[in-house]
């Protein structure tokens, strides 16, 4: 397993990923993306000359142009089915009754942002999936979401390394220790200790 | 068997901190350090039963703070009910937690806990806190709480219930009121190499890898124990990042006229205990608080104390919140290791 | 240090409940409760008289709610090393054995959405536990249970009183055939699939479920094979500076305990890691499930439950 990233792992937690690659052992593949997401699919496919069409299904959420891309791609591969959503949150809905029909040698390929891909991955978790039998790939944007011990809840789209909570304003620093069941980064006060002092803030994550 | 003089009227771990340790609180503090320098390691050992009257004798230990903490618990759980968390399916576990605090209070300090069983008809008695209550073993309608919260509000330390499968262990149920800086609310439902990932140094030396090898392997009846440490300001029990915010600037407060006084090695001796109907695991982490003015009263602590400080590793430093004020704290050591 | 906390109990019931299984129960001498157990557990017997010694694991079954006594259900082995002969021969109503305390290589695994349980002949004690921590969780489960008749179909009556409809019976003289292929073909995602019996059982469905593209960690297993025997060979002990003859039927654990050298162990039969011990020389013939490739590879330790040594020469850091 290569890591692709050369950044520095300082977390464990931190994810990290490698480019999908199919599963020989399985028998039915669904394709799960949004938006920039759907380049990762398509080179899933043309470098897995065992996967069979005729078995994998995509699930794709995107504007307009991007869906006239899957689209063309469903056509050419000639796929067993293609299901098109407006947005993520459409396509998040729908998932959990696709997997409670779905048998044992499902496997999925989910490649897009990172808040998008780890929420998928969290409603395969909670059809019964093990982590062996979906595979994730970071494509677009890396923004984060940030949980705030102090008020509970998930900022969105955070692209900086400190950013006011959403929920409370504390001004927040997240660190790389990253929780799957949330899909959430940690964040903590940047100023705790003297409040006010705190670092110039970085975009990190975009 | 030692009996435990349990104090009354309480003291305080947040606000006016009216918190002291008794001579006799300082003599059997779990002092966690056995040679000069500091780094992580496995340092697992067998948890049996100790020397009469320390920290060991006991699987579950009760001291002379136990009012005063479980108070103290009872005002964090008000302000913030989700430092206690379970998933559905560890009912099981949380069963299990409640009958091996509870019959191990029972045997072990008779004079303050009781507890009696008809079949599943159980009757408990925990003197100190006023409580009697009878329920059904297994039957969570017949409890106040969830049994794991039920039994945790009345047993000092932290306590992380787990589940074990896919070779490792889950951090499925915890009550968390006293964090020496970690989330449990974030934490909840991690795998042991998760929930580990902020600790520095550690998973290069393959520290984790070992340990969890070894926890997986823990057996009934056979319960194991390490220690961990860092320093707080202030006896404050809860440290936890929910409220780094009222706590964080007290790292700023050392001078080098309080540091005896304000300065506190914090000191968790964790337990491993395997959970018999569940198979899975109960983790306590009981934590010991000592200021250094009274750490200090025990000249070969003190004068390890200040070599551990002076050569921790800045890493180590880090993380543990020390950086700021650990040249002062160095600096009063010294006068011991002259 | 053997088995840890052994315990020593006395036999109060013995039953033969099919022609080639008996149900044992038993409870401590010193009148004390025994601990509960988890759904799956196996207790070691260790069972001697003036002639022979045998340390078998055995499936706990029955409810682990009763405190006072434990039982198992031993299948009478013909080409068994003679264990199982001994506990069908020679223990009876007031016997007394030692046992250590439970252990479990085979837990139920508590986030699964649904459980497919197979048994074959005597695998079917573990699942007796397994049931008990369903009617507890009211968790989703099927149970299908092989035997080569009705009457070798042990706890069969109970079974199907308490579950008739997720329990279902095969039987190789008549009636519907347990068909793997069709059973593992069209489960829903999150089913775990358990399986404990014969070896030519757990062995299909295990190659079935890689078939059918079961991931492994939803593939669960427990077999009781004894551990297979080998050219006989000695075994020099570096540190006592003793030489141990280790005898074709015999495993090198059991010769070294018969020399009264204590090893750590618990299930015996090189799953759990227990009794690991370092070699000092020797090419190890390692059969065990417990070491990984490269620990296996360096030579370095070994486990004696199970595995022996190619060749005459072994050295144990002993």
């Amino acid at each position: 397993m290569t890591v692709e990233d050369e950044e520095y792992i300082d977390i464990k937690s931190k994810p990290i990923y490698v480019p999908l690659e199919f599963d020989p052992k399985s028998r039915w593949s669904l394709l799960i993306a949004e938006s920039e997401g759907l380049r990762g699919i398509i080179d899933l496919c043309s470098n897995s000359p065992a996967m069979k069409a005729s078995n994998s299904s995509i699930m794709f959420a995107g504007n307009d142009a991007e869906q006239s891309d899957a689209q063309n791609f469903f056509n050419n591969e000639r796929c067993n089915q293609l299901n098109q959503f407006d947005n993520q949150d459409a396509l998040l809905a729908d998932l959990p009754a696709v997997l409670a029909n779905s048998k044992m040698g499902l496997r999925l390929y989910i490649c897009g942002a990172e808040a998008f891909i780890w929420k998928v991955a969290k409603i395969a978790r909670d059809a019964g999936m093990n982590k062996s039998e979906y595979n994730l790939k970071l494509m677009g944007s890396k923004a984060r979401r940030v949980y705030c011990p102090h008020c509970e809840i998930i900022s969105e789209g955070v692209t900086t390394d400190i950013h006011e909570c959403q929920g409370c304003n504390l001004s927040l620093v997240n660190c790389n220790h990253f929780s799957r069941e949330m899909s959430a980064y940690l964040g903590y006060r940047v100023d705790a200790e003297v409040p006010g002092e705190m670092p110039e803030r970085q975009e990190l994550y975009k | 068997m030692t009996k435990v003089a349990i104090k009354d009227p309480i003291q305080t771990f947040r606000d006016d901190f009216t918190y002291t340790n008794s001579k006799e609180a300082i003599e059997r503090f779990p002092f966690p350090f056995p040679e000069d320098e500091y780094m992580y390691s496995v340092n697992m050992e067998m948890h049996e039963r100790g020397e009469v009257g320390s920290v060991y004798e006991h699987p579950f230990d009760v001291d002379e703070h136990y009012l005063s903490e479980m108070v103290e618990r009872g005002i964090v759980l008000e302000k913030d009910p989700n430092r206690f968390g379970t998933l559905d399916h560890m009912d099981l576990h949380n069963w299990d937690t409640l009958e091996l605090i509870m019959e191990s209070f029972a045997r072990d300090y008779p004079e303050h806990f009781s507890l009696t069983k008809d079949g599943d008809n159980w009757h408990w008695e925990n003197r100190p806190m006023g409580i009697k209550d009878s329920f059904v073993f297994g039957d969570k309608s017949t409890l106040p709480q969830d049994p794991f919260e039920y039994i945790g509000r009345q047993a000092q330390g932290d306590f992380v219930v787990m589940d074990q499968r896919d070779e490792t262990l889950w951090a499925d149920a915890s009550l968390i009121t006293c964090a020496a800086d970690w989330s449990i609310q974030f934490d909840l439902g991690m795998s042991f190499m998760e929930w580990h990932g902020p600790v520095p140094l550690a998973h290069e030396k393959g520290v984790f890898e070992r340990a969890l090898k070894y926890l997986l392997m823990i057996r009934l009846g056979q319960p194991v124990k390490r220690f961990n440490w860092t320093i707080t300001m202030n006896p404050r029990m809860d440290t936890a990042p929910e409220v780094y915010h009222e706590w964080g600037h007290e790292r700023t407060s050392v001078t080098p006229d309080n540091v005896g006084e304000v300065v506190h090695l914090r000191v968790e001796v964790q337990t491993l205990f395997r959970l018999p109907r569940s198979n899975g695991m109960l983790f306590g982490i009981r934590t010991y608080l000592i200021n250094m003015n009274d750490l200090c009263t025990n000249p070969a602590w003190a004068k390890r104390m200040h070599r551990v400080m002076k050569n921790l590793h800045p890493e180590i430093k880090d993380y543990k919140g020390i950086t700021r004020y650990h040249e002062t704290l160095v600096e009063w050591l010294s006068k011991f290791d002259k | 240090m053997t088995a840890p906390f052994s315990n020593r109990v006395k036999i109060t019931s013995v039953e033969q409940i099919t022609p080639l299984i008996k149900h044992f129960k038993f409870e401590r001498i010193d009148g004390e409760p025994f601990l509960p157990y988890s759904s799956g557990s196996h207790v070691v017997v260790s069972m001697k008289n003036d002639d022979e010694s045998h340390k078998n694991p055995y499936s706990l079954v029955g409810s682990s709610n009763n405190y006072m006594q434990y039982q198992i259900a031993v299948r009478l082995e013909d080409n068994g090393r003679g264990g199982s002969k001994f506990m069908h021969t020679q223990v009876e109503i007031g016997t007394e054995l030692e046992i250590g305390n439970p252990y479990n290589l085979f837990p139920v695994y508590k986030i699964a959405r649904k459980h497919l349980l197979i048994a074959g002949g005597v695998g079917i004690t573990p699942f007796m536990t397994y049931i008990d921590e369903m009617d507890m969780t009211k968790g989703n489960f099927e149970l299908h249970y092989a035997t080569r008749d009705k009457s070798h179909a042990a706890f069969a009556e109970e079974l199907l009183e308490r579950h008739p409809k997720s329990v279902k019976l095969y039987h190789d003289d008549q009636g519907p055939k347990l068909d793997i292929n069709a059973l593992l073909n069209d489960q829903p995602l999150g089913t775990h699939v358990y399986v404990c019996g014969p070896k030519g059982m757990v062995d299909a469905v295990l190659k079935v479920a890689n078939e059918l593209c079961w991931p492994e960690t939803s593939i669960h297993s427990e077999e009781f094979k004894a551990p297979e025997t080998g050219k006989p060979f000695t075994v020099r002990l570096h540190k006592s500076q003793r030489n141990i003859e280790v005898t074709e039927k015999e495993t090198l654990l059991e010769a070294l305990e018969k020399a009264d050298i204590e090893i750590p162990y618990s299930c015996r039969g090189g799953a759990c890691g227990f009794c690991k011990t370092v070699v000092v020389e020797g090419d190890i013939d390692h059969r065990d499930y417990f070491l990984t490739d490269e620990e296996k590879e360096s030579g370095k330790c070994m486990m004696p439950c199970i595995s022996r040594v190619n060749g005459d020469n072994l050295v144990l850091d002993l």
